[in-house]
């Protein structure tokens, strides 16, 4: 026993259509909680407008969150500048300037005797006027990032490369000796290789050669 | 307030109206036969067609019998511990009917309780419970 096709479907799709006609037009009224049932469920009617409805959001409210738009992000982090990190900070502390102060004063210490001794004239000025170097140069050195990350990270470790310094400089003396100002020569002699000084005395160079 | 009853704003829902006359004129009336409605996509909208046609036996003064049950016909409307539970409410759904005169509908009422409203499954004139006066005594 089944109602004819027609009258019937007819009737089904009514009803399918109003139900979920009736399901948007619930959605668009909100949710209320069921007395009975306690249970969230769509609000059936619209109901009374509130006495005092809420204030008007101003213009810069976004159609599609209801974020205005000057928090629709959030804003870009202190350190992060055009897209790169800065790590330098805006001022070197005192602390710092001294240990990049006592860096570049062992770094005298160690290369300046080496520099006077290979060339007296240069070295001598060089180490004569150490002092204002250093202090002349300590501005340059700080606007490094690397030269004040390393001061301010590695302070403890600086020593370690200073000693390393130190030890380097009999190398580079020998260097010098050597293949710079040939003051040494080294001389086979039977099947023994022996360090020979060489005495370049009578070779002035600043007397004119004899054609 | 527009001194109407908050009903009178409800529209006449006469969308069953030609269900009900096909069923009638097919020889449902006080046959006991269900008429068999299906099509409906879902238990809401198949509970909206059982109410449309309760309003609808109204408008056309006779009884109407209608339950809804799922594509296993299994009844929507038995109750159960958690309470009135349907087991597929996303699936489809069929509404069935039974329709009766009023005065079949007596008859049928007369003849199950033998006069006696006591006997009703529901007696809309039982009382809750005995009134008492501030005394004690029953009114």
């Amino acid at each position: 026993m089944a109602a004819s096709d027609s009258v019937g479907a007819d009737f089904a799709a009514l009803m399918n259509s109003a139900s979920t006609q009736a399901g948007k037009e619930a959605k668009d009224y909100g949710y209320t909680v069921d007395r009975e049932t306690g249970q969230r469920r769509p609000k059936k009617a619209a109901g009374r407008p509130r006495k005092n409805p809420p204030p008007q959001v101003e213009d810069t409210v976004s159609s599609s969150d209801g974020v205005p738009q000057e928090h629709a992000t959030d804003p870009e982090p202190g350190w992060w500048t055009d897209g790169k990190i800065e790590h330098l900070p805006t001022e070197v502390s005192k602390k710092v300037k001294d240990e990049i102060s006592g860096f570049a004063g062992l770094i005298v210490l160690t290369v300046g005797p080496v520099l006077v001794r290979s060339d007296p004239y240069c070295g001598g000025a060089f180490v004569d006027h150490s002092q204002a170097i250093v202090d002349a140069a300590i501005p340059l050195l700080c606007r490094s990032e690397m030269v004040v990350k390393f001061f301010s990270d590695t302070s403890a470790r600086w020593m370690e490369w200073v000693a390393l310094a130190i030890a380097l400089r009999p190398v580079g003396e020998a260097v010098i000796k050597h293949h710079i100002t040939h003051s040494v020569k080294i001389v086979e002699q039977g099947g023994e290789k022996l360090l020979v000084p060489q005495d370049w005395s009578e070779y002035p160079t600043d007397e004119p050669v004899a054609a | 307030m527009s001194g109407k009853h908050p009903a009178s704003f409800q529209k006449r829902d006469e969308s069953s109206h030609p269900l009900i006359k096909h069923a009638l004129d097919e020889g449902y009336l006080n046959s006991g036969n269900a008429y068999l409605v299906t099509g409906f996509t879902d238990h809401d909208s198949a509970n909206q067609g059982r109410l449309s046609v309760n309003r609808g036996g109204r408008h056309f003064n006779i009884g109407t019998a209608a339950y809804v049950v799922d594509a296993n016909g299994e009844k929507c409307w038995e109750y159960t511990p958690e309470g009135i539970v349907c087991r597929d409410p996303g699936g489809p759904h069929q509404v069935h009917v039974r329709f009766f005169s009023k005065d079949a509908a007596r008859g049928h009422i007369v003849q199950s309780t033998g006069g006696d409203p006591s006997k009703l499954r529901y007696n809309p004139w039982k009382r809750r419970s005995v009134k008492r006066n501030d005394d004690g005594s029953e009114r």
